[in-house]
């Protein structure tokens, strides 16, 4: 049976051997190995790779594991972490600690003009109207136009507040990708 | 005033749909100014939704030859001997195995440049498959060989967090209790897989399949299978795109009439290259019309469900 994210937590923490070997070097590895492949354009050693992303986890008695809240499951957590962690090997520069006080893109509010925030606004709505799934669409408008309480729009959707976290999910995802090409677009 | 945070725990959270929105807000002003955010933001998000068509069916990071060799088998079955060096130059050649594997589109490309008649299809059933053995075809579906032959806490990780893709190609020989198959990974001796474990497997390439036969086997069975392209729902802008769509079709295809010698007659004789239709777009009927925008709704609507985005200049 798989293990809890939190009971994987706790034995990587206690550097339990087996689940080590298995979180990193067995269940993961596709994962990681994915993430690898974007990241790095030459070939790379895995296994040099991700021993050093795993003392980077472990450092100072698993500091970073502990930052870990529960808002994701560890694996797509991990996806996030190890990302950053190759990306910024790559590129040479020291890896930001992240222990979730520091953030890893600061977005300081005092300097945040509200003409900027409108922007963001502005930007969002448009970024709505080029997507593609009506459902996804107006699930996003409703929830982050038009600021509309999840189980109101569970009820009004005749759907499951889960089910709606999950429709949610994939609009982000649709949202995402429209965004990133759009930013791309609008720097060429 | 607190800080607004873009951490990993933030990003992973907005993955799985739990960011709220001033997070959401965050994430996508740190994209819009932050090229190298963008990148990091690229790799963590999955694919979007969309059926497989350049996955990689046959490419396991070791070997990317099983369609070969399942095209190979294929071959054998009808009578075709066939080296696999011989086929591997031959679908490297034509580009139908490409580095990362053999896209879907070209399973069965070897077969049918021997002569046979491929046929391909997603959203197949069992009972597709079923009838197709009845006839006499071979059969190649698309798998993901990892939720066959893998470690199922890896499957269920990689399908959640990479996105679901086929990397592998089967032959199914009979459906009993399970499926029985040539898995080229296993040699000659055949694999049989629980029900269940198959359909999870095959599920990955949106349940592909390729059946292969003798063309006079099945000229009088032959029960197109377009696919279903209900749920895709066009932005209303790609409405004039039909519309021009549909008026270059029948353009075209007046065209190429025309330079085969027919012209204009209010009755259609094909003796006398006569044909009603031979008329600008505008004169057609509303029905002509409607076939034609059909046919260009139908094609945008696949290049979208195949994962495409189509955008103006």
């Amino acid at each position: 049976m798989q293990p809890t994210d939190t009971q994987i937590i706790d034995a990587l923490i206690a550097r339990d051997d087996k689940m080590t070997h298995n979180f990193f070097f067995v269940w993961c590895r596709p994962l990681l190995y994915s993430i690898i492949r974007k990241v790095f354009s030459y070939e790379v050693d895995y296994d040099e790779l991700v021993n050093e992303l795993y003392i980077y986890l472990l450092e100072n008695d698993g500091r970073r594991l502990r930052t870990f809240q529960g808002r994701s499951s560890i694996y797509q957590w991990l996806k996030c972490v190890a990302t950053r962690f190759f990306l910024e090997k790559r590129d040479g520069g020291s890896v930001i600690d992240d222990t979730s006080s520091e953030p890893l893109y600061p977005i300081d509010e005092p300097t945040f003009e509200p003409s900027e925030k409108e922007t963001i606004k502005q930007d969002i709505r448009r970024l709505l109207e080029l997507m593609h799934n009506p459902r996804n669409r107006m699930v996003l408008k409703r929830i982050m136009i038009d600021d509309v309480d999840y189980e109101y729009l569970a009820v009004e959707m005749n759907t499951s507040v889960a089910n709606l976290y999950n429709i949610k999910r994939r609009a982000l995802v649709e949202l995402t990708a429209i965004a990133l090409k759009e930013f791309e677009n609008g720097e060429k | 005033m607190e800080k607004s945070k873009i951490t990993d725990q933030t990003i992973a959270a907005f993955l799985e749909g739990n960011a709220t929105t001033e997070e959401v807000e965050a994430i996508l002003s740190a994209a819009k100014r932050d090229s190298r955010f963008r990148e990091y933001l690229s790799i963590v998000s999955p694919n979007t939704d969309g059926i497989p068509m350049l996955a990689q069916a046959a490419a396991s990071p070791d070997d990317n030859l099983c369609n070969v060799r399942c095209e190979q088998y294929v071959l054998q079955k009808f009578g075709i001997t066939a080296l696999e060096e011989e086929l591997k130059e031959k679908a490297a050649a034509s580009e139908w195995l490409k580095e990362g594997g053999t896209p879907l589109f070209r399973v069965g490309s070897i077969c049918a440049d021997y002569g046979l008649c491929v046929s391909r299809r997603y959203y197949a059933t069992l009972k597709d498959i079923k009838l197709a053995l009845e006839q006499g075809s071979e059969v190649i579906v698309a798998i993901d060989g990892g939720e066959i032959d893998g470690n199922e806490i890896v499957e269920s990780i990689e399908d959640r967090f990479m996105g679901e893709f086929p990397d592998h190609c089967i032959c199914v020989l009979a459906l009993e209790d399970g499926i029985v198959a040539y898995n080229p990974n296993l040699g000659e001796i055949p694999q049989r897989i629980a029900r269940d474990r198959f359909i999870d497997a095959w599920r990955d390439s949106k349940f592909y399949m390729v059946s292969v036969n003798r063309i006079e086997k099945v000229a009088d069975t032959y029960s197109p299978a377009p696919l279903n392209l209900d749920d895709v729902t066009l932005p209303e802008e790609l409405d004039e795109l039909t519309e021009a769509i549909a008026e270059n079709t029948h353009e075209v295809w007046s065209k190429g009439r025309m330079d085969e010698g027919w012209t204009y007659g209010a009755e259609r004789d094909d003796d006398a290259k006569k044909h009603p239709d031979l008329l600008p777009y505008s004169s057609l009927t509303e029905g002509e019309k409607e076939f034609d925008r059909a046919t260009a709704m139908n094609a945008i609507k696949l290049i979208v469900k195949l994962g495409y985005r189509i955008e103006k200049n």
